[in-house]
């Protein structure tokens, strides 16, 4: 099991998410954890770069900060990006329903530092980690160039492979 | 940062995408605002303007000085009433400062789930700024930008270059679909 930390310019952020969805997760399902824009966005945005989203399994944490959420399959929502409660109980359930090997995408660590503090988001990735390496679950996650340096620094021995775009 | 002008490729960037944030140079702020504006009355039939920093009637007399349709505009303005006190219109909600983001929500709801629009309008992202620490301001985009998506209509949010926006617009490309530079000089 892999855990790889993305390092990319804020710019180039959604190209990138393509780029290494396409390129590493290919076909295996992958339960993409949306925190900058809704899942219907992502999807729209996703399968327009050339994503295919049949086997993904979304967690929104934006759409019902702002509005009512309709039930969807493969689809949970928690409260906000600040609930990571209800976004660690989110990841538990799709990891634990899907048996084959999967893949777990955290969109955008900075998104998560704007919501909380550092030192909660550090404990939280750190038991992400582990958590993913036990259930057998490759995971990535997405931080933005030039923001939250100390962060960064004290998160990178946790990960297999850090990237930079 | 895509560079666009008026004549080549501001349209189309609204038009193809849900949320745009455009920036300008400061020295012709208004100026381009103002083609903004006329460009996206052409477009869209009905536009909810945002404005932290002129008052309504001050826009008004702006628009309609430049042949702009001001029927299509429905108005939040924050501004007013850190003056004077305004006379209620039906075409405009007054809220009380540029830092009273919890009604700029409230309001902003009731507009979103009643009035219908194809557009909102927010003029500008700096004056938050002036208001509001820049994490705040973030929280509070991020907010805005999520319920226009939420509510399938656009949102188109303008600025100026400088430094307190460039570090603003680092968290806002993850948020919008695009952030355009104006650049109309060169084409018009």
């Amino acid at each position: 099991m892999t855990a790889t930390l993305f390092i990319v310019p804020s710019e180039k952020i959604y190209e990138m998410i393509a780029k290494t969805l396409k390129e590493d997760v290919k076909s295996a399902p992958c339960i993409y954890v949306c925190l900058n824009k809704p899942v219907t966005s992502i999807k729209k945005d996703l399968e327009k770069r050339g994503v295919n989203t049949d086997k993904f399994y979304f967690i929104d944490c934006v759409t019902a900060s702002v509005s009512k959420v309709k039930n969807a399959k493969n689809i949970l929502y928690t409260s906000s990006p600040e609930d990571l409660t209800g976004l660690d109980i989110a990841i538990d359930h799709f990891l634990e329903k899907i048996f084959e090997k999967k893949y777990l995408f955290i969109e955008s660590l900075r998104t998560l530092l704007i919501y909380n503090s550092e030192n909660v988001i550090e404990r939280f990735i750190t038991r992400l980690i582990a958590k993913t390496e036990k259930l057998g679950a490759d995971v990535a996650v997405v931080m933005v160039k030039g923001r939250n340096f100390e962060l960064v620094e004290s998160i990178i021995p946790s990960f297999d492979k850090v990237k930079k775009g | 940062m895509l560079k666009v002008g008026f004549k080549m490729g501001l349209k189309e960037e609204i038009k193809e995408n849900q949320i745009v944030v455009v920036v300008t140079s400061q020295p012709d702020y208004s100026e381009k605002l103002l083609e903004i504006i006329r460009h996206v009355a052409q477009d869209y039939k009905k536009i909810c303007y945002i404005t932290l920093n002129k008052p309504y009637d001050t826009i008004i007399a702006m628009l309609k000085k430049k042949d702009v349709n001001t029927n299509k505009f429905f108005f939040i303005d924050a501004i007013t009433k850190t003056v004077r006190a305004p006379k209620e219109i039906n075409q405009c909600t007054y809220i009380e400062s540029p830092r009273s983001l919890t009604a700029l929500n409230i309001v902003m709801n009731q507009v979103l789930e009643t009035a219908n629009v194809d557009l909102i309008l927010f003029d500008s992202i700096n004056t938050l700024l002036v208001y509001e620490k820049p994490m705040v301001v973030t929280k509070f985009l991020h907010a805005v930008m999520s319920k226009i998506r939420a509510y399938n209509t656009k949102g188109v949010f303008v600025g100026q270059k400088g430094n307190a926006t460039k570090v603003l617009l680092k968290d806002l490309n993850m948020f919008a679909d695009k952030i355009i530079e104006l650049d109309e000089g060169k084409e018009e």
